[in-house]
């Protein structure tokens, strides 16, 4: 898969310019997830993705894989309609198989006692130190958005703003595109 | 704060000859292109703007009849296909303005997240710290600015990370000051107007004391503040956001996460996805025609 912009942004960010046009899109793309062009951007394409899955698990084996290939096409449209600004998007497009076996190894290899360890350490070095309740919470919405999982507060909390936001696009294209395929399913059952 | 009381006043009167003295002292710097004398409209080319900006934006800062200097921003990148537009004189946009944020920022027309594009403004504060006082030894008459470029100066703290602070040392750090003040001064030169969104940054930029002597307290803090920020803007997102307290919030973010997800599950668990007619023809009704994404599957 081509992942055009992951480049880019990475240079962009090590600059001291770059980091200023980082931070930039934290407020506006939050926004940009609820204009109706993204909505209909995002569901063109997602049509396009279930016709694609359609025609390749044409024999599928069960619902729950049809489903799960369903979903992760919705979850891949909706990547690509983040234009691959965002870490979740780049994580999504660049192989949901690569994450989960990633994830597989984190788990194999470290212990869960660097957790407590890295917020520990965390509490001593900052005067103003938050609470090893907010690290925890911080790190189990990490896991929630994909490729966040290691990220600092206040970029982790940016990424989830926009996840959330592309999350409730997703919903909605999703349920007026079931909508719309079932009354005209519906209508097509009617001559019948 | 001395700066306040310098700046209490504002003369309306002096605005012409001010944005004559704005544009000489921003000339200094270099980072102005023409001006025009009709409006008292400077524009800026893209080029001259420090790194930060890369976008293809002009900015203008004009003076209305009824002397209240805005900050109109025209956006020519071509992000979203808006062409180049004038946004108008809306305060709010001054801040993103000044950001110099792509055309994305036309669209927030909404005062949104005011906090959240208020912390993404004062990054440029944070650098204009020296040149902040050079600025105003040499304009005395600056009162445009009034409280609100003091406020800009406490809102400093809100700024971004350490990697403002070292970005301080590079060599170019000088015309950024420049740029970055005056863009400062343009921008909040609208403040009055918009209190609302002003006041917000105000109450917590002047709790803090400044200027910060303890470079690590200084970083904790502007940690904290942006952390506080993103967390407006989660806030504003998921529903029924009103717990103010961290940890709360991040607790309802992580239910509303996954609350969504399990939402998108089951709508993509319906048989309908892979059953019902989905020609294209039949779908016209509000869809977009697919272009060239095709690459991405």
């Amino acid at each position: 898969m081509a992942i055009s912009n992951a480049g880019g942004d990475p240079a962009a960010r090590n600059g001291g310019g770059g980091e200023r046009k980082r931070k930039r899109w934290a407020d506006p793309p939050v926004a940009k997830w609820r204009t109706e062009r993204e909505q209909k951007t995002y569901s063109s394409k997602l049509i396009e993705a279930i016709r694609r899955v359609r025609r390749s698990s044409a024999a599928a084996a069960t619902d729950h894989s049809r489903s799960r290939a369903v979903r992760a096409a919705a979850d891949r449209a909706l990547a690509v309609a983040a234009r691959g600004r965002t870490r979740w998007s780049r994580a999504i497009l660049s192989g949901r198989k690569l994450k989960l076996w990633d994830r597989a190894r984190a788990c194999r290899r470290k212990p869960l006692g660097s957790i407590t360890a890295a917020s520990a350490s965390a509490s001593h070095t900052t005067p103003k130190s938050k609470p090893p309740t907010l690290e925890r919470k911080a790190r189990v919405l990490g896991r929630l958005v994909p490729g966040c999982r290691k990220l600092p507060l206040p970029t982790l909390l940016e990424e989830a703003s926009d996840y959330i936001a592309a999350l409730e696009m997703q919903v909605r294209a999703m349920s007026a595109i079931a909508e719309i395929l079932s009354a005209a399913g519906a209508a097509a059952a009617e001559p019948m | 704060m001395a700066r306040e009381s310098t700046w209490s006043s504002f003369d309306a009167t002096m605005l012409a000859e001010e944005s004559r003295m704005i544009a000489q002292l921003l000339g200094n710097y270099q980072c102005f292109g023409q001006q025009d004398p009709d409006v008292g409209c400077y524009e800026l080319p893209p080029s001259s703007w420090c790194s930060s900006h890369e976008a293809d934006s002009c900015y203008c800062w004009s003076v209305d009849e009824n002397s209240n200097p805005s900050l109109c921003y025209w956006s020519q990148s071509g992000d979203e296909s808006d062409g180049a537009h004038a946004i108008g004189t809306v305060p709010v946009f001054t801040n993103h303005c000044l950001v110099g944020d792509q055309v994305a920022v036309n669209q927030t027309l909404s005062m949104h997240e005011p906090t959240a594009a208020h912390a993404e403004m004062p990054q440029h504060k944070r650098e204009s710290h020296a040149s902040e006082d050079d600025f105003r030894r040499q304009s005395s008459k600056k009162k445009i600015q009034a409280s609100t470029n003091a406020s800009a100066l406490k809102s400093v703290k809100k700024a971004r990370p350490g990697r403002n602070q070292k970005s301080i040392v590079s060599g170019d750090e000088e015309e950024n000051h420049a740029r970055s003040n005056g863009r400062s001064c343009c921008s909040y030169s609208s403040e009055d107007d918009s209190q609302a969104f002003q006041a917000d940054l105000n109450a917590k930029t002047r709790s803090n004391r400044w200027p910060a002597t303890d470079p690590q307290s200084l970083y904790a803090r502007q940690r904290r503040e942006r952390i506080n920020a993103r967390l407006r803007i989660l806030q504003n997102l998921v529903p029924n956001g009103t717990w103010s307290s961290d940890d709360t919030m991040l607790e309802e973010a992580v239910h509303y996460v996954k609350f969504l997800q399990l939402q998108i599950k089951l709508l993509s668990s319906d048989e309908l996805w892979m059953y019902a007619p989905v020609v294209h023809s039949g779908m016209n009704i509000a869809f977009v025609p697919a272009n060239t994404c095709n690459e991405w599957f």
